[in-house]
């Protein structure tokens, strides 16, 4: 068992180097340099171009030497990796000066912003995972298992009855909604045109600041009340599937047919001997809703318009700005990498039927 | 199933697929969803038929293109005399610079230039009037003989001739004109065209006959199987594929035919007909429109941004302005001035300015009709989801089978690599690969296509490597080794075949995902590209609350279609799948 856990554990090291590589080649591989991009070359930027006649071509060239775009695909993977600062200003081994020897993944320092040097992205991406994303994603998660396991479990004991069905039906049809459709729709529906319920935009209003602690409080679960539920409903409806099938699959194996004949009442036969089976699988689920939450969160965030990790990939990608898209795709990967490592690690724990040599 | 009554019931046995489809047929809910997503198919397939602003079938008098082929005759004529007047050399040594063509070229370029406005001319006078044109081309070609004849002064004369005649022409035969009647003279009559089909390309056919079959296979099916293969169930089972390919090839044919015979002709997107027609540069005895006579990329500037005409809200009065809800004009509290109105400019055939049908879901920024927008949006969405559906499918089934089927090192590396896919958000990847490719290289189209299947591929290859893995024990797959077939023939012929069944279930989720990416890419702006419609960028026309109908309606069928999809995804799994009995599960 350790053995497993501690070769699971191993093995992410040369995924996250794959994950890594495959982000870095596709945006190699992308047509479009990021120093045209930047420097307002890549579409109607002509006036910029006759005002700065030749000297163009020498600005491109710095820039890409600050940002070491012009170092080979292995310097900058190495640099993007790290431990080394591969810039100008970076690790004496890679020709820099030696005044910053040390970055890159490795110590969770990723440079940074291409348009605004002043700003760290790390520091950046830390400040929206502690103030919005990562709440937000624990928030949801929380409601999901909180919401899903009796739901299933409801159901799955009423199989064919009318609550069953609505129930199964609501459910299936809860997931084939867009994340980006049902955020308009909650907005549409809450906000100043119909209902006037809820904010449907920001975190805060923009008096937050005077308002009392409490009702500054109060102010944040108002805001946060309609990103929550969209970010909610997918894995809701996903994961409260799987438990009513997992349920109806475990109800109806032989243990259980013992365990009532010996006499149990149905609620101990449900909560004791049905439930801890069928809840493993679901426990491990966590690894699907994940990527669920996170590619979510880029919808939620832009739609809701919250300063969080996804919105900064979004902003990323339409500034073209290459080491904040790398930073995020590389974060986000990592979370995915850590959760499905969770998951197996849990199941690995929970279930003693399966064996790992 | 237990056999209810001994005279129908089946005197053959029953294969697998045979089986398959009695269970997806007794799929109340699996029957609705196919329903409702071959509707939206149809409606995709056909959308240029059902919302245009090309008439089907158009019997006018084009006054502007009558007028201008009689004004042009004269100098087309003067054209052939004064090539005609000289000879060869003479004709080398004068020509304009630059000019690339010889003599008889030349020649033969007036001469053509001449008999496109008699033909056009033609086309619009009454037989009893055709005379006098056809002499002037008869004297045309003389001129044009005889000069190639190396006769210069007879060719002069013919010129000359025809010269007068087209003078004469030019002043008899002009077009006359209701009671207003600025021209007069020669009464015409109108021809008839067809001008929407003119624009239908073979591609298209190819689709709407493929469709045209497919909604009507149950007809033609059992006809087929009753009449034609004697209701020999052996050979009913043998024909499936033939079927299928038959009705591939057959819209294959007719696409062929048509392209070869009738349309493909290059289309504007904006079709002057409509135009035309209202202004009266275009009178018509006869003109027949689409049921819903807009074109998908035709504006109405005067009504941006207007409520479906049924909502209380869209009524416009006779001035222009809007009668009812948030857009009724305000004169400025300091100035009183009043906005000035847009009369809407309503279009021939179309409905009257506060009918309730005449925009049925409103129109977007720049007066679009919505509704047509969506039909034609449902051609990208529906393609994108599908294309990109058997796309995925297929790569994940050949690296699936590659590394089931070899095991060992190869599978090791392969399910590593998926490992490493997988971990990478989707969504993410997806976004930003399309947001640096450039829609000029690849149409956004093909690339969104594209990135969707290299980076979903992942679920399908590892259901095909189990599979595999199980089936690469079993008898039949050692005997194809044992026999010395290679591993390629083992692979696609032999194994594959029995593995497809959890493929088909994938697939089916897939298209729905794929449609999905799709909408949600084109949403945050880096899909679809204007002016192209599709579900996912007509909802991002406009995210003001007050435009509901924009965001509403496109994200309804995008949804539809998911759940439909869903739905026949379960079906599917419930029907391939013996063991799971999931009808009782599902209740």
């Amino acid at each position: 068992m350790l053995q497993y856990i501690v070769r699971r554990l191993l093995w992410t090291v040369p995924t996250m180097f794959g994950i890594i590589l495959i982000i870095l080649g596709l945006l190699h591989a992308a047509p479009g340099d990021p120093a045209t991009q930047i420097l307002g070359l890549g579409g109607g930027g002509k006036g910029e171009v006759t005002q700065e006649g030749a000297d163009i071509e020498a600005r491109i060239a710095k820039f890409k030497h600050e940002n070491a775009l012009d170092r080979n695909f292995l310097v900058q993977y190495i640099g993007f990796i790290g431990p080394f600062n591969v810039r100008p200003d970076g690790h004496e081994w890679f020709g820099g000066d030696g005044r910053h020897p040390w970055g890159g993944f490795v110590t969770l320092d990723f440079g940074v912003e291409l348009f605004n040097r002043n700003q760290a992205i790390g520091e950046e991406i830390r400040r929206r995972l502690r103030d919005v994303t990562l709440p937000l994603a624990l928030i949801s998660s929380f409601l999901i298992y909180a919401l899903a396991l009796p739901i299933g479990i409801y159901s799955a004991n009423r199989v064919g009855t009318r609550i069953d069905k609505v129930t199964t039906l609501t459910l299936f049809l809860l997931y084939a909604i867009p994340v980006f459709w049902a955020g308009l729709m909650l907005q549409l529906g809450f906000g100043k045109t119909l209902l006037d319920w809820l904010p449907v935009i920001g975190m805060h209003s923009r008096d937050a600041d005077q308002l009392s602690r409490s009702a500054r409080l109060w102010d944040t679960v108002k805001h946060v009340i309609l990103p929550v539920a969209v970010l909610t409903y997918g894995g809701l409806a996903y994961l409260s599937r799987q438990m009513r099938s997992g349920m109806i699959e475990v109800i109806h194996q032989d243990y259980i047919r013992t365990a009532r004949a010996k006499g149990l009442s149905e609620k101990a036969v449900v909560l004791k001997h049905a439930l801890r089976n069928s809840v493993i699988p679901v426990i491990t689920i966590f690894a699907a809703i994940l990527p669920i939450m996170i590619g979510g969160a880029l919808i939620v965030e832009t739609v809701f318009d919250l300063p969080g990790m996804g919105e900064y990939m979004y902003k990323g990608l339409l500034e073209r700005d290459y080491n904040v898209i790398m930073a995020t795709m590389t974060l986000s990967g990592a979370m995915t990498l850590v959760g499905i490592l969770l998951s197996d690690i849990a199941y690995a724990l929970v279930d003693p039927r399966i064996s790992y040599s | 199933m237990a056999i209810d009554n001994p005279e129908t019931a089946p005197a053959y046995s029953k294969d697998y697929w045979d089986l398959v489809l009695e269970q997806l047929g007794r799929n109340r809910l699996f029957k609705v969803a196919l329903a409702i997503l071959a509707l939206l198919y149809a409606s995709a397939i056909y959308a240029p038929l059902i919302a245009n602003d090309r008439p089907y079938v158009l019997e006018a008098i084009d006054y502007q293109a009558y007028g201008k082929a009689l004004r042009i005759l004269y100098p087309a004529t003067i054209g052939i005399g004064r090539i005609a007047r000289q000879s060869p050399e003479e004709y080398l040594e004068s020509r304009t610079a630059g000019s690339v063509l010889t003599y008889d070229e030349a020649i033969a370029n007036e001469r053509n230039a001449v008999l496109v406005q008699v033909e056009t001319l033609k086309s619009y006078l009454p037989p009893e009037l055709h005379p006098p044109l056809e002499q002037l081309l008869d004297e045309v070609d003389d001129a044009a003989a005889s000069a190639l004849a190396g006769n210069v002064e007879e060719a002069r004369d013919w010129a000359r001739k025809a010269k007068t005649r087209a003078k004469t022409i030019r002043g008899d035969y002009k077009g006359s004109r209701d009671e207003a009647g600025e021209e007069k003279g020669a009464a015409l009559i109108g021809t008839r065209s067809y001008p929407l089909f003119a624009v239908i390309g073979g591609g298209e056919v190819f689709f709407m006959v493929l469709c045209l079959l497919a909604l009507t296979w149950p007809l033609w099916n059992r006809g087929m199987n009753t009449w034609l293969l004697g209701g020999d169930r052996e050979r009913i089972r043998r024909s499936r594929m033939t079927k299928w390919v038959g009705s591939l090839l057959f819209s294959l044919v007719a696409a062929l035919v048509w392209a070869a015979f009738f349309g493909g002709e290059a289309a504007f997107n904006i079709a002057p007909y409509k135009g035309a027609l209202t202004s009266g540069e275009i009178v018509a005895t006869r003109a027949v429109f689409p049921p819903i006579p807009y074109g998908f990329a035709e504006t109405h500037s005067s009504e941006n941004y207007r409520a479906p005409t049924w909502a209380s809200s869209a009524e416009i009065s006779e001035d222009g302005y809007y009668v009812r809800g948030a857009r009724v004009p305000k004169p400025d509290a300091v100035t009183g001035f009043m906005p000035p109105p847009t009369p809407v400019e309503v279009r021939f055939d179309e409905p009257a300015r506060n009918a309730p049908t005449r925009h049925l879901l409103g129109t977007d920024s720049v007066g679009r009709d919505f509704l047509t927008r969506l039909l034609w949006g449902g051609r990208v969405s529906l393609s994108v989801g599908l294309l990109s559906a058997c796309l995925l499918v297929v790569i994940g089934t050949i690296v699936g089978a590659i590394a089931g089927f070899f095991s060992g090192r190869t599978d090791n590396l392969i399910s590593r690599f998926i490992e490493v896919v997988i971990c990478v958000p989707p969504l993410f990847l997806i976004l930003m690969v399309s947001a640096f490719v450039d829609p000029s290289v690849i149409p956004p189209i093909f690339s969104i296509v594209i990135i969707i299947a290299l980076i979903r591929w992942t679920g399908v290859a590892r259901l095909v490597r189990g599979e595999f893995l199980g089936l690469r024990e079993r008898e039949f797959a050692l005997a194809a080794q044992a026999l010395g077939l290679s591993s390629r023939r083992t692979i696609f012929v032999h194994i594959l075949p029995n593995a497809l069944a959890p493929v088909l279930v994938a697939g089916a989720f897939a298209v729905a995902s794929g449609i999905l990416m799709e909408s949600t890419l084109s949403f945050l702006g880096f899909g679809i590209q204007h002016p192209m419609p599709s579900w996912g960028s007509l909802i991002n026309e406009s995210r003001m609350a007050e435009h509901w109908w924009i965001q509403i309606f496109p994200g309804l069928l995008i949804f539809v279609t998911i759940t439909c999809y869903n739905q026949v995804g379960d079906a599917f799994r419930d029907a391939l799948d013996p063991k799971m009995k999931r009808h009782l599960i599902d209740g």
